[in-house]
């Protein structure tokens, strides 16, 4: 097989892979070739041949979301983008980058600092992921309350499909309607369509001031009280998150935030100087309207320290990898009987209280504006603790559970979505039409499928 | 064969246009050089009776197009002569707003106009805002993934649309997206928003909605130069000043307006003027607006006002807004072209499609979102003037090859329809749009919902390689 990718790549960048890539932690079945096309046009030729071989393919980034979705059926071939990097083209007056799939975040954010200009998303594993990757995985950080998930960027993109052909969708437009917007499909898409070559990402100016608030709860009501007031108030953040005190112990944020607390609230807000204040000066006023426990100002480093430390939460609380982090989908406003907020106190308390139960301890982390919880454990649950969760997910109540990440070995064995994922039958239709001969890292939409 | 009684069975006789007159008003959208009379227009009042009639149609083999209002300017809403115009007109509930979530759900025949009305008493707003606002429905809007003036800084249709309920071509009920968190799995909304009505038909949409700003205050600028305005433009963006909405007029407009019963008190003097408004907290619209001013003058602004109060910041958006009724009233027909350029691309792309003008005899002139690159020239002539007609449409395309000369590409909010079909292989090659004509059949195989739209046959694909392009032929 290696000899078929070897007509389309040179030796170099078509080789077996060896047991130092340790890629039996990540698969259940490794992949036994991998290939390194160094451009766009090689890497639709080693997919073409992939396609004829019908050999299943599993494009690969910085390796930082791979254990989201579910596994894939055994694949035989990794295909690494990291020949794929550097910038196609940038013009900063029109703050839109062009990149290769393969550019490492950290790389493009450090470049794009020189022009006071930022990337609008910010997902964790930031120092290894590659821009393909978290497009791929459309994964977002703190900053998707203010900003939107990366998809929201993503302008248009370049990519390779498994009958070899290379293809634009989109656009380097920051506003442009030409053509079935394809590329918000692979937004998302985990690899399972095409794989992404280069990507058009919308940028935006860095903040000439920001400023960070922590209202910290003594219990969970005093929480709901902070939401509530919270979602009164019409400023704009950029980041909202709330946490738990042992949690924000263990990610070493400031003492203030969770000492003698059940939870903080933490807002950030970016902009003009004396706008900036004036919006943190009236989220003091929610935190006194609502009688939070202490109100604190995070500066200087700290800012900086806590907001990354929340973007890298899961690596923080888990840094080999071997718990699992579980995402609840959820209404969190618009309670019964006048209340602001849907009892999301009672929840935490509730789902907590599940987790006590089998010796876990759970960091739980909301999202309060996009209604996005994740709960992260140390360990797998047990089949009985993941039932009791997923009991807490009725469509009447509007919330969905799903895996996001957890260690293959795990995973493999279960449906990330729960047995929920709505219109799979309307996804295999699409990952049909892409990718007609199903190489694409098969099963990892629709769980135990070809797609 | 067309069975107007089962048809009339579904929707109720009164509800069924089968006569010559009444399909008179649906031979044109709001592209009116291309016509065509659609065979009959039919009026359900709700999703499943748009199913009933998609599943009909389906079984007879029978084109069909769903129609909001019909302010498109692309001809997506054209409908071949021998089809059915589904019209979503009675569909038009707002069914719930949820205030804390910040969500609204809307039948699709709902106009634009209507969402923010209905949010207006829970302190929110409905932000896309498509010049045509007042007329086109949500429908329409999901269809186009329409902007308006404000998308610069709230995106356009796309961000705001949480989740649909469709119609597939095959008569299926399909509800896709949602309301809160994030939606598992591959974006369906994401291609369906934008897809031109080609791959199912939406009957209600969940919208996000936006909460009324504190305090707005519109600015406009007087500049001796289209090129100055847009500097002015480059450096609020490189700022970070963030403004909602960033549009300029050019002397020529200026003049049409001034002429006309939208006279705003523009300079004569001016080159052009530079309209900009900022929304959000008192202190950041404040202080925004105290760097733009001083930002204007240091470039040599003729004249600025600054108004936050709405009858005074209607005044100076008045020849904004008038703009296309001024050009409008100088000729019996409007020729509206849309086009997106890198924003830094804008004042040589400008020079240019004026020179176009002038080479071909028209009254052209240029309004448009500077802030999103997104040009709007327009021309006024006499559809009844053959020779005219065809000057228009020539210097349309030569727009459109400078445009995409530069990074641009055919269409910023109008959509593709039927108008720039033939020219998509200026942007995308045959491969690029073979994948997209392979997803658009994914959902919409039979070809019967919306034909003939957005991509060209592969003859055209053809003839575009070898020089010979020609627009698809006019029918009237």
């Amino acid at each position: 097989m290696i000899d078929r990718f070897r007509r389309v790549l040179a030796a170099e960048h078509a080789f077996e892979a060896l047991p130092e890539d340790d890629l039996g932690s990540r698969f259940p079945v490794p992949p036994r070739i991998i290939v390194r096309p160094p451009d766009a046009e090689s890497c639709a030729a080693a997919l073409a041949v992939a396609g004829e071989l019908r050999a299943p393919v599993v494009p690969w980034g910085g390796g930082q979301h791979q254990d989201h979705g579910n596994v894939p059926s055994p694949v035989e071939v990794l295909l690494s983008t990291s020949g794929l990097t550097g910038i196609v083209e940038y013009d900063p007056a029109d703050q839109v980058i062009v990149v290769r799939a393969g550019t490492r975040l950290a790389d493009l954010v450090a470049r794009l600092r020189d022009d006071r200009l930022m990337l609008p998303f910010d997902p964790p594993g930031l120092a290894r992921a590659t821009v393909g990757g978290v497009v791929a995985a459309n994964v977002s950080g703190p900053l998707r309350a203010g900003y939107g998930p990366p998809r929201d960027h993503v302008l248009g993109t370049r990519a390779a499909h498994s009958d070899g052909k290379l293809t634009r969708s989109g656009g380097r437009l920051v506003k442009n309607v030409t053509g079935f917007d394809l590329h918000r499909l692979y937004c998302g898409s985990q690899g399972s369509l095409a794989v992404l070559c280069e990507i058009a990402l919308r940028l935006r100016p860095v903040p000439e001031h920001q400023a960070t608030l922590g209202l910290v709860a003594a219990d969970a009501e005093g929480l709901d009280r902070l939401l509530a007031r919270f979602r009164a108030c019409r400023d704009d953040v950029v980041s909202v998150a709330a946490v738990d005190a042992e949690t924000l112990d263990r990610i070493g944020a400031p003492r203030a935030l969770h000492e003698g607390a059940s939870h903080a609230l933490l807002i950030r807000v970016f902009g003009l100087e004396r706008a900036v204040e004036t919006t943190i000066a009236r989220f003091q006023e929610v935190g006194h309207a609502a009688e939070a426990l202490r109100i604190e100002r995070i500066g200087g480093a700290d800012e900086d320290g806590i907001w990354s430390a929340i973007r890298e939460i899961r690596s923080k609380l888990d840094p080999r990898g071997r718990g699992v982090v579980l995402r609840l989908d959820l209404r969190v406003f618009g309670g019964e009987a006048g209340n602001i907020t849907c009892d999301v106190a009672g929840l935490l308390d509730a789902i907590y209280t599940a987790c006590a139960g089998e010796g876990l301890t759970p960091g739980l982390h909301l999202e309060p504006t996009s209604g996005v919880l994740r709960v992260h454990l140390p360990t797998p649950p047990s089949d009985a603790l993941l039932r009791r969760l997923l009991e807490h997910a009725e469509p009447a109540a509007e919330r969905r559970w799903t895996i996001e990440s957890a260690p293959a070995s795990w995973r493999m064995h279960r449906d990330v979505h729960c047995g929920r994922l709505p219109n799979g039958a309307w996804m295999k239709r699409l990952k049909r039409a892409l990718d007609p001969s199903l190489i694409l890292s098969p099963g990892r939409l629709c769980f135990g499928g070809e797609a | 064969m067309l069975d107007l009684p089962r048809l009339r069975a579904i929707v109720g006789d009164e509800h069924v246009l089968a006569t010559k007159g009444g399909t008179f008003a649906y031979e044109c959208d709001g592209l009116t050089h291309m016509r065509s009379r659609p065979a009959a227009v039919v009026l359900p009042n709700s999703t499943e009776e748009v199913a009933a009639v998609v599943r009909l149609l389906a079984a007879a083999g029978i084109p069909f197009v769903a129609r909001g209002a019909g302010t498109g300017l692309s001809g997506g809403a054209l409908c071949p002569e021998n089809g059915v115009v589904i019209e979503t007109a009675r569909m038009n509930r707002v069914l719930s707003i949820d205030a804390p979530n910040r969500v609204a759900v809307v039948e699709c025949g709902v106009t634009n106009a209507r969402v923010s009305v209905a949010a207006k008493p829970h302190g929110l707003f409905y932000a896309p805002d498509p010049s045509s606002q007042v007329a086109c429905t949500i429908g329409g809007n999901v269809a186009e993934n329409s902007g308006g003036p404000h998308c610069f800084k709230y995106g356009a249709t796309v961000r705001h649309v949480l989740g649909m309920r469709v119609v597939m071509p095959d008569g299926e009920i399909v509800d896709v997206g949602g309301r809160y968190g994030d939606q598992p799995g591959l974006d369906l909304v994401g291609i369906l928003v934008g897809s031109e009505g080609t791959c199912a038909i939406a009957t209600e949409a969940t919208l996000k909605l936006t909460p009324v700003p504190e305090v707005i205050e519109t600015l406009l600028a007087a500049f001796p130069s289209v090129e100055i305005a847009c500097e002015a433009v480059r450096r609020i963006i490189a700022a970070g000043l963030e403004p909602s909405a960033l549009e300029i007029l050019d002397k020529l407009t200026i003049d049409a307006v001034e002429a006309s019963v939208y006279a705003a008190g523009y300079s004569r003097e001016a080159g052009a003027v530079l309209l900009i408004e900022l929304d959000g907290a008192a202190a950041a619209v404040e202080v925004s607006a105290e760097r733009i001013a001083a930002l204007c003058r240091e470039l040599g602004s003729i004249s600025l006002d600054r108004a936050r109060d709405d009858a005074a910041r209607l005044k100076l958006w008045k020849g904004r807004k008038g703009a296309f009724g001024a050009m409008g009233r100088l000729a019996p027909d409007l020729y509206v072209q849309d086009a997106v350029v890198p924003r830094s691309r804008l004042p040589e792309v400008l020079k240019r499609v004026v020179g176009i003008g002038r080479e071909s005899r028209l009254r052209l002139s240029n309004v448009f979102h500077a802030g999103d690159g997104n040009l709007h020239p327009n021309v006024s002539y006499d559809r009844r003037d053959a020779e005219e007609t065809a000057r228009v449409i020539a210097a349309g395309k030569q727009i459109l090859e400078v445009c995409v000369s530069v990074g641009g590409s055919l269409s910023g909010e109008h959509g593709i329809g039927v108008e720039k079909r033939d020219y998509m292989p200026l942007v995308f090659s045959t491969d690029d749009l073979d994948k997209m004509r392979t997803v658009r059949d994914a959902f919409n195989g039979a070809g019967l919902l919306n034909p003939n739209k957005v991509l060209p046959t592969t003859r055209c694909c053809v003839e575009a390689k070898a020089g010979m392009l020609e627009l698809p032929e006019e029918r009237s």
